[in-house]
């Protein structure tokens, strides 16, 4: 991999997580009727901010991949036909509309449009992946010009949102949010485990003078890290009475394994870059 | 139609003695490490027993490759500050106000053509000396060649006098960019055959 690609790793990983973490907060809002109030309040509060930091961070990081960050300033010229045009124009929308809901929560007193700020806030972080994802399906970028981009961009965003939520918050979250949490997240992990054995037709038929580099074996071993992560979970569906201190552990320990899996399969993606001709 | 610059390379001549890189490297001042025209040395095929002899059915041919001024630039496609444009006469060419050096392009361009320049965080590529054809003058390469392997003219022009070859090893399908070269192989080249760059080292920076 580049050195230049490490920041493009970081970047896309914390936007994904940013993304996640909204997509998680809406469906905690919209499954969350019944529970204490207050509890609902803090989860919000936490979550946007996390959720609002991340994506200002990864801002920040995507700057350090430019020779010429100044001239940044122009990166909205070609909406018309670069997906990189459009993807900073969706973070940028994304990142506006989640501070504004964090501003919301924490100034508003009366939250009659969060809802609406969560969803919309969901629709752009998913909108904001996608781009993500299209821009890396380059026509000459055989690896990369697979349906399989954009669902393992998706999976990272749903993964680690929802398991992040999870592993902070299990004991301020009712049951049935929970449960919900966990059907999503072990539904994500069986299409990963399914993606990683589909063919997705990607036989080339042209000249390639250079091939990826040598991936390292520990990037490999790394990325099936989110099978001991997967497991735990799935003990947590089919255990019950858990002591809330033992499930918050068991969270921890599944989060932390999703964050190397991802981390190494973002790896391996860039390193596995490769394109036709010379 | 509009005009549309282009090369013509005769593999067929070329002896490999990397004239045009330097060349090139001179006239545009090139830093170490950039070369917006590179040399490949390909290679293949393997040893046949006959009657008891081994022989060489060993081949190898060199490809001189720049920018070839793609008539549909997958680069100024991706490119998202539209940095890169294209002439009137059919250049592609990069305006370095504007480039961020986001490498984008890089990514993408199936010839290898487009290189960082450290020193100015900006994306350079071969220009086709423009200001030598501004001048009615040849690019410094074709005219620096001692084989004569090389040739600039009118893509149409060029065509018409040797076809439409350009897809031979190492070189992509035309079908993605449409390039403006025209190529000539050598003589000891065939489809199918396991070809590689032997001076990969050399010629694969990035």
């Amino acid at each position: 991999m580049n050195s230049s690609e490490w920041s493009l790793l970081f970047f896309t990983l914390t936007g994904q997580f940013s993304a996640g973490i909204t997509l998680a907060l809406f469906l905690f809002y919209s499954l969350n009727k019944h529970s204490n109030q207050i509890k609902s309040t803090l989860i919000l509060h936490h979550g946007l901010i996390i959720a609002s930091l991340s994506i200002i961070i990864a801002l920040f990081i995507s700057f350090l991949h430019l020779s010429s960050p100044l001239s940044s300033i122009y990166a909205l010229s070609n909406l018309k036909n670069s997906w990189l045009s459009r993807e900073i124009f969706m973070v940028s929308a994304y990142a506006f509309v989640i501070v504004l809901a964090t501003l919301y929560v924490w100034k508003a007193k009366n939250k009659t449009y969060i809802k609406s700020l969560l969803l919309l806030s969901t629709l752009l972080g998913f909108a904001m992946v996608y781009s993500m994802g299209k821009l890396y399906m380059i026509e000459t970028v055989p690896v990369w010009n697979t349906p399989e981009t954009l669902i393992v961009f998706y999976i990272n965003t749903i993964v680690l949102g929802l398991s992040f939520i999870l592993a902070f918050y299990s004991d301020k979250i009712y049951e049935k949010v929970e449960k919900s949490f966990l059907i999503i997240i072990l539904l994500t992990l069986i299409l990963k485990l399914s993606t990683y054995y589909l063919s997705w037709g990607n036989e080339i038929n042209d000249n390639i003078a250079f091939t990826h580099q040598h991936i390292p074996a520990i990037w490999n071993i790394l990325w099936w890290t989110w099978i001991p992560g997967f497991t735990v979970l799935m003990a947590m569906i089919l255990k019950k009475n858990i002591a809330s201190k033992v499930s918050r552990r068991l969270y921890y320990f599944a989060f932390i394994c999703f964050v190397i899996a991802e981390f190494s399969a973002r790896f391996i993606f860039y390193a596995s870059y490769y394109r036709i001709g010379i | 139609m509009a005009k549309q610059w282009a090369f013509y390379f005769d593999s067929s001549k070329c002896s490999g003695c990397k004239t045009c890189q330097i060349a090139c490297k001179d006239k545009h001042d090139l830093p170490v490490g950039i070369r917006w025209r590179n040399v490949y040395e390909v290679a293949g095929g393997d040893w046949e027993r006959k009657n008891g002899n081994w022989i060489s059915k060993i081949r190898s041919y060199h490809i001189s490759m720049a920018c070839n001024h793609c008539k549909d630039p997958i680069c100024m496609k991706n490119c998202p500050n539209n940095a890169i444009y294209k002439t009137d006469e059919g250049l592609v060419l990069i305006d370095e106000d504007k480039c961020m050096g986001c490498k984008y392009c890089q990514w993408a361009c199936p010839y290898g053509a487009l290189h960082l320049n450290p020193s100015t965080g900006k994306m350079t590529k071969c220009t086709m000396c423009a200001d030598y054809i501004a001048e009615g003058k040849q690019p410094s390469c074709v005219t620096a060649c001692p084989m004569r392997v090389l040739e600039f003219g009118d893509y149409e022009e060029l065509k018409q006098k040797y076809g439409d070859e350009s897809e031979i090893y190492p070189l992509p399908s035309a079908n993605y960019t449409k390039p403006s070269v025209i190529i000539k192989p050598h003589q000891s080249y065939k489809k199918n055959v396991n070809w590689e760059i032997i001076n990969q080292e050399e010629v694969h920076n990035e």
